[in-house]
């Protein structure tokens, strides 16, 4: 077997493995992949259409912000505790 | 024989030696067998001998020569017979010499052992030749052939031995032998006077020539050859000259010296082309070849080398010299490569190996041609050795596989290898390896080819593995990446892959297998990242690095924005989508669905609003939500890009739009956008949405009321949100002060209220989130006012319902904060209330802590009263000192600062009185919310204090008349005049005690006695003090009641009931003293008697032991007795006890030993051992100190006899014996004693060496010596008993001394020879005589007896004997004279015997009593000092 064979055998066999990579039947790299990326974009998070439909029509929005308001800014009993505390370590 | 027979026999020996001499040979053997044979015996020696010589040349046959051996015995050895067996001996050896030339076989005959003198020589030049023949073989060793040519040279025999041609042989010889010795002038010389030159006269001269050059030329002198040359260079030919030029270099060589061939060539070669011509190439290039090889035997590869290229260019590429130098020129190349390099060196991927890739690249392509170059000269005898070498290379070159022809080719050329040559073993390895790698590699290129996997798998690990490096490196990595490919889950071929070290040219297969296995791999590890059910934080594959084209690519970069966007890298994904949109249709939805979530996520509302529109987007955004969401996304962008009125028209809230729906609308959105943490932009749209309705003109005051009410409140919110705290604070502010709002949402009055709440919680928020920012300076300039605001601020969030957790929050951290606070337990407890109910989660652990902080300083100011209050003002103080001080710092409450002056007080703190009446003072101006009626009770204890500290210090120093004269003058505080505080009383009476004015103290005392209401210690320390002032006036019998009225059995340390016991007990004896004994003893029994309180009398023992040694000391035995006695008589009604027990034997003891002292004064004299008998009476006696107690008394007993035998009553005692008994028994009791505890008493054993020593009757002064050692060994330190020891060694001495004097004249007696046999055998047996010498003498009586002399007595009687028997005669017998004197004789002779016998016993006696009293004098010695002395009494 000559040195020109050598390198002619492995070009076959690169060949085959591309030929063989780039077949969409099920079980080949390429196949699997489009597969995957399907699943992996059908498995992102829900769009937001519903929840932003709320921006412009929310009929609750008045009642949350009377009830709630201080969750509403994060201004709730945590935050004035964490504001007291930097106080007491600039005081001690 | 007959005389026929004779004559015809005699006839017949002239026949034959007529036929011998004609030299008829073989006819003169026939007569002899035909005719003299049968009568041989008949013949003469001589010709028989004859017949023999010319039968062995006729045919040389042992036979012949071993009957001339026979014929030769007895004849003369210089005799024709003798000359007939020497010349057959010799022609046989000449015959063997001939023999071995002819064959060459070099077998060496001996020399004949006399020959005659020509023969010698001919055997010696035929020995020489053979030695010459032995080593004429060009394969002979130059060594061998020394050693044959000076064998030759002492074979030779003389020249003139010989003549013709063996004398030519023999100079031929002579010539060879010189110039094989290096005598090569030598040689040429006796060629030409030996006359050998004649036509040869040119081949010895050239011989000649050629040896002295060729050692010049190894001698390394080249010069002189070239001279020699050059003088006789007419006589050479040019061929003659190039070969002998060529012939000494190789010789060099061949002696291993090729700088010598090198030298010689490097001027002969110039010297050829100058003497005969450059113009045969031919010539030249072989005086190169030779050059060259000298060089390269030399190690000179780089010269070698260029000499061998020039020859390469001179000479025809075909010719055998052009091939030879081709092949030197690879081997050269070759032996280059690994020139240097340790084949054992152990750094395998080190610098060596580095060096021979280096080395093999660059000499590679050069063996390669060499090796093509000798393949086309298919016709030289050099040609094979191309194919050697091809196959060579192929063997280390793995990435090229020899074909079958090449193969063969080299099989065949390793069988021109001789077979002697060393690497043949190795060749033979090479050839099998590379038959192995050839079928090996074409076996697995079919497996590939005909995709038969399993098989191929299977050669792998068995064959190709093992092979490794052996297999071409491209075959490998066909292998590898077919398994791989066909089982991608089992076989990781990157590992292989990177392992590979492929040459250049194989390179780029290996890496564009490794691009497309890492392609698939990467594939692969797409999918998985995609299709997991969590994103992974690994890494991705770069789809630009991915090989197979653009569809791999673009699916690679679809499947990375997909991960991407899993992950949340919006801003990735996008640039993978980006960087290749795919052109494959079934993935477009795919890719429009990824493009839009990065657009979307990025906000990137117009790329949204397209892909929605598109014709090819997925279904899932082929919705009505969607496109609300994308206007949404329109609002937002138009809010980020500054383009508010694109905002309010994207949201329908401009022109014309009523209120109602703006306010829905605007808290609709800024809620919407609060809730995901969108603060800025939605204040922009608040912003916007007032400047909308400020410019609108149709709208009604009342709507823009409520409108900017709600715009206000939701501005403040979104400035909170977004950190805005100073905005958010001024709007809240604001807020707070507007009007509410008179219609909408926010209208209703508990909205509004509730609004409003909210508002102010925020404000404070605000100021809290500010102060928290403002730097730690202003933090503490602003902290007061901030406190002062917070807390009216907190207490107005109280009033509300929805925020009253809110409120006491607020109030409670701000009490912390403010560490000069006084905290009520009800704030501690709100702020817990506050905390539960507003569930605080992330900053709960802190808000316990404050709790418990705040609690804790609650909880110390109450420790602090409640110590002041307890009178602890030390704990008070500390409380202060470590944690109120520190904590209020300058802002001390009041009420505390009262309190520390009270502690001040108290502890004396601060010494100065007057200091703390002026802090009262200014405490007093500066706190009017104080009852002044505290500051005035406060006053008093200062000055009280300051009085009793001032006491204090007096009564601590002693100064009892400053503490008598202070307590009288001083004002006591809260007193009457005279009154003073109880302990200054106690401490008065104390003085008075101790200045002896004792009817103040008495008086004191009195009344702390009689006045109620005082507490039991004022009573019981005011009493104590008078009892002690009683006691001291000996009034026993009043300090005995006072003592009986404490409350205590000790108060501060004392004894009261030893005291109360005491006085009893002195008053007892103070009665005795005026002889009022019943009442005396009424006293002592009083004393023994419970105490009022008391439990029992027994601790009054001490008292009554004491009392009673006491006197026995002083020598009132009648007190000391009754001492014991009432003691006895006070335990007798106790109940039963242990320490009861031992109470009363002490009392009994103590009775015992009083009436026995009394005893010996007054009454009869008692029996020594009485105190110890009786003593061991006591029943009280505990089981487990008895031992103790009788030891002790038992010595005791035996030191009162010895004491009393030396005041002289002694003596009685001891003439009666009762001494020695009394003693003997307590000694005796005293030694069971000692045996039952184990231990070792040195007063046992003094008073049993007394005992041996002076008392008693066999006194044994060694055994008193031994037991007074012992006692001294146990620590006895005895000055007496050191005398005594000392005075009884000086009797033994004196004693031996007496006993060596009386010893010695009884040795001189026995020993004098004049004892009588009868009396000397009587004293040697005596008992007396045989002890005293065994004490005193090494020897026996009997040792040194002499026998007795006859002399005197003994010697008459055996005279006279002899005389009676010489009387008997018959011729005497009959004289009555002799007869009568021989009667007279022997009857004086009888009354001598008998008086002999008497002396004889009277000596024996005496000797008997001298013995006797010899040992009575040592016992009498040993006894001198058998007195007791008044000294001896310890």
């Amino acid at each position: 077997m000559s040195d020109e064979s050598h390198a002619a055998l492995l070009g076959e066999v690169l060949e085959r493995v591309r030929q063989n990579n780039l077949q969409a039947r099920p079980g080949t790299p390429m196949a699997e992949l489009k597969n995957a990326i399907e699943e992996a974009l059908a498995s992102l998070p829900a769009l937001e259409f519903e929840e932003f439909s709320k921006a412009i029509d929310d009929a609750d929005a008045a009642q949350r912000l009377v009830q709630r308001a201080p969750e509403m800014i994060g201004w709730n009993a945590d935050q004035i505790v964490e504001w007291v505390e930097k106080l007491s370590e600039k005081l001690s | 024989m007959g005389f026929f027979s004779g004559r015809r026999l005699r006839k017949q020996a002239t026949v034959f030696w007529e036929l011998a001499r004609a030299g008829e040979i073989a006819a003169a053997c026939e007569l002899y067998a035909s005719e003299l044979a049968a009568d041989e015996a008949e013949l003469s020696p001589e010709l028989r001998a004859t017949y023999r010589l010319l039968a062995w040349i006729e045919r040389p046959d042992e036979e012949h020569e071993d009957a001339l051996r026979l014929l030769a015995e007895g004849e003369e050895s210089d005799g024709p017979v003798a000359g007939a067996l020497v010349e057959v001996q010799r022609r046989r050896r000449a015959g063997a010499l001939v023999d071995a030339i002819r064959l060459g076989s070099g077998e060496s005959p001996p020399l004949a052992e006399s020959p005659d003198e020509p023969s010698l020589a001919l055997e010696r030049l035929a020995l020489a030749v053979l030695d010459a023949q032995r080593v004429e073989r060009p394969e002979a060793p130059e060594s061998d052939r020394q050693a044959a040519a000076r064998r030759v040279r002492r074979r030779l025999p003389p020249a003139e031995s010989l003549e013709g041609a063996v004398a030519e042989v023999r100079h031929r010889l002579e010539v060879w032998a010189r110039w094989t010795l290096g005598q090569h002038l030598e040689s040429y010389r006796i060629a030409k006077t030996r006359g050998l030159a004649g036509a040869d006269q040119g081949a010895f001269f050239l011989a000649a020539l050629y040896g002295w050059a060729r050692d010049k030329v190894e001698a390394g002198e080249p010069d002189a050859v070239l001279a020699l040359l050059d003088k006789n260079l007419k006589l050479l030919s040019p061929s003659r000259v190039t070969n002998m030029t060529i012939r000494w270099a190789e010789h060099a060589l061949e002696r291993g010296a090729p700088e010598r061939g090198t030298a010689w060539l490097s001027k002969a070669i110039p010297w050829v082309a100058a003497r005969l011509g450059a113009a045969d190439p031919g010539r030249q290039a072989l005086l190169e070849l030779a050059f060259a090889l000298c060089l390269l035997a030399e190690g000179k590869h780089v010269e070698g080398g260029e000499v061998l290229g020039r020859i390469g260019r001179t000479v025809p590429g075909d010719g055998d010299v052009a091939l030879v130098a081709a092949s030197l020129s690879g081997l050269s190349a070759l032996w280059t490569a690994q020139a240097g390099i340790s084949a054992d060196a152990d750094d395998d991927e080190g610098e060596a190996r580095m060096q021979v890739r280096s080395r093999w690249r660059t000499c590679h392509p050069v063996l390669h041609a060499v090796a093509s170059r000798l393949e086309a000269a298919e016709r030289s005898p050099v040609a094979w050795r191309g194919h050697l070498l091809r196959g060579l290379l192929a063997y280390v070159d793995s990435s090229r596989s020899p074909d079958p022809n090449q193969l063969r080719r080299f099989s065949a050329a390793t069988g021109r290898v001789p077979p002697d040559r060393r690497g043949v073993a190795g060749l033979k390895a090479i050839e099998t390896a590379l038959i192995t790698r050839v079928r090996a590699t074409d076996e697995a290129a079919a497996l590939i080819r005909n995709g038969r996997t399993s098989e191929l798998r299977d050669l792998h690990e068995r064959v190709l593995v093992p092979l490794g490096t052996a297999i071409p490196t491209l075959v490998r990595v066909a292998v590898v990446v077919t398994l791989w490919d066909a089982d991608r889950r089992g076989f990781d071929p990157l590992a292989t892959l990177h392992a590979l070290q492929p040459t250049p040219e194989e390179a780029p297969g290996v890496a564009a297998a490794v691009r497309l296995v890492e392609t698939v791999i990467g594939l692969d590890r797409l999918a998985a990242q995609c299709a997991a059910e969590a994103p992974s934080a690994s890494g991705l594959p770069d789809p630009a690095r991915l090989d197979g084209g653009d569809p791999v690519a673009e699916v690679a970069a679809l499947a990375t924005a997909a991960i991407r966007l899993r992950r949340g890298e919006v801003r990735d994904a996008g640039a993978a989508l980006d960087a290749r949109r795919t052109s494959d249709a079934t993935l477009a939805p795919s890719w429009l669905l990824a493009r839009f979530r990065v657009a979307w996520d990025a906000g990137d509302a117009k790329l949204a609003r397209r892909i929605v529109a598109a014709q090819a987007a997925p279904p899932a955004l082929r919705t009505p939500a969607a496109r609300v969401g994308v206007s949404v996304q329109a609002i937002l962008d138009a809010l980020s890009s500054d383009r508010p009125e694109d905002a309010i028209a994207t949201a329908g809230l401009g022109e014309a739009v009523p209120a109602d729906r703006i306010e829905h609308g605007l808290v609709s959105f800024v809620t919407w956008q609060l809730g995901r943490e969108r603060p800025e932009l939605a204040g922009r749209f608040v912003r916007a949405v007032r400047g909308s309705v400020e410019s609108r003109a149709d709208l009604t005051p009342i709507d823009l009321a409520r409108l900017r009410w709600v715009l206000l409140l939701l501005d403040g919110l979104c400035a909170a949100r977004s950190g805005q705290h100073g905005v958010a604070g001024g709007s809240f502010e604001q807020l707070l002060r507007a009007p509410a709002p008179p219609a909408g949402l926010c209208a209703a009055p508990a909205v509004h209220g509730r609004l409003l709440g909210w508002a102010r919680l925020f404000r404070i928020g605000a100021e809290l989130a500010l102060a928290a920012a403002a730097s730690v300076e202003d933090v503490r300039v602003r902290l007061p006012a901030l406190r002062r605001t917070l807390e009216e601020q907190a207490a107005r969030l109280t009033e509300s319902p929805t925020l009253r957790a809110y409120g006491h929050l607020i109030g409670g951290l701000v009490s912390f904060l403010g560490a000069d606070v006084v905290v009520e337990a009800d704030a501690v407890a709100r702020l817990d209330a506050a905390r539960r109910s507003l569930a605080t989660g992330a900053r709960s652990a802190f808000l316990d802590a404050v709790i418990g902080r705040l609690d804790w300083r609650r909880q110390l100011l109450e420790s602090f009263w409640q110590a002041l209050t307890e009178g602890d003002f030390k704990k008070s103080l500390q409380i202060f000192k470590t944690e109120l001080e520190p904590g209020f710092g300058a802002n001390v409450p009041a009420s505390i600062q009262l309190g520390m002056v009270l502690v001040d007080a108290a502890t004396g703190s601060s010494s100065e009185g007057t200091e703390l009446i002026r802090r009262l003072a200014v405490l007093e101006d500066e706190a009017p919310e104080l009852d002044r009626e505290l500051f005035e009770k406060a006053r008093e204890y200062v000055l009280g204090g300051q009085a009793i500290r001032e006491l204090t210090e007096r009564v601590r120093a002693h100064d009892y008349d400053g503490v008598i004269e202070f307590c009288q003058t001083t004002r006591w505080p809260g007193h009457s005049e005279g009154a003073m505080p109880i302990p200054v009383a106690i401490a008065l009476q104390h003085a008075h005690y101790k200045k002896k004015q004792d009817e103040d103290a008495i008086r004191m005392g009195e009344q702390f006695r009689d006045v109620r209401g005082f507490e039991d210690w004022v009573r019981d320390y005011g009493r104590l003090i008078l009892g002690y002032v009683l006691f001291d006036n000996k009034e026993f019998e009043k300090a005995a009641e006072v003592f009986g009225e404490l409350s205590e059995a000790e108060v501060l340390g004392h004894d009261v009931d030893r005291y109360w016991a005491a006085a009893h007990f002195s008053h007892g004896v103070q009665l005795l003293g005026v002889e009022q004994k019943a009442e005396a003893f009424e006293a002592f029994a009083r004393s023994v008697s419970k105490r009022q309180g008391s439990e029992d009398n027994r601790a009054l023992v001490p008292l009554f032991v004491h009392f009673g040694m006491q006197n026995l000391e002083e020598r009132h035995g009648s007190r000391a007795l009754q001492a014991f006695e009432l003691l006895e008589g006070g335990l007798a009604d106790l109940p039963d006890s242990p320490d009861l027990a031992l109470d009363q034997a002490v009392a009994r003891i103590g009775v015992i030993l009083c009436q026995a002292l009394l005893d010996e004064v007054d009454g009869p004299r008692p029996d020594e051992g009485t105190v110890a008998v009786e003593v061991l009476r006591v029943e009280e006696l505990p089981e487990e100190i008895r031992g103790v107690f009788e030891r002790v008394f038992r010595k005791m007993a035996v030191c009162q006899a010895l004491r009393l035998q030396g005041d002289g009553r002694g003596r009685r005692a001891k003439r009666t014996g009762r001494l020695v008994a009394a003693i003997q028994e307590h000694v005796g009791a005293l030694e069971r004693l000692e045996e039952a505890s184990g231990g070792r008493d040195p007063v046992l054993r003094v008073l049993q060496g007394m005992f041996e020593l002076r008392i008693g009757r066999s006194r044994n002064a060694a055994k008193a010596m031994d037991l007074f050692g012992q006692a001294a060994s146990l620590g006895v330190r005895s000055r007496l008993l050191t005398g005594i020891i000392e005075r009884e060694r000086d009797l033994q001495r004196q004693a031996a001394e007496q006993r060596r004097v009386a010893f010695t004249v009884f040795d001189h007696y026995l020993a004098s020879g004049a004892v009588p046999a009868t009396l000397r055998e009587s004293l040697v047996r005596n008992d007396d005589v045989a002890e005293l010498y065994r004490l005193n003498r090494s020897y026996r009586p009997s040792d040194i007896a002499v026998p007795e002399v006859k002399a005197g007595v003994a010697a008459l009687r055996e005279r006279i004997a002899h005389l009676e028997t010489m009387l008997g005669e018959d011729a005497l017998r009959s004289d009555a004279r002799l007869v009568r004197l021989g009667a007279k004789v022997k009857e004086e002779l009888d009354r001598l015997a008998g008086s002999e016998s008497k002396v004889i016993e009277l000596e024996k006696e005496i000797m008997r009593l001298v013995a006797a009293a010899l040992a009575r004098q040592m016992v009498a010695v040993d006894a001198s000092g058998a007195e007791l002395e008044e000294d001896d009494d310890e």
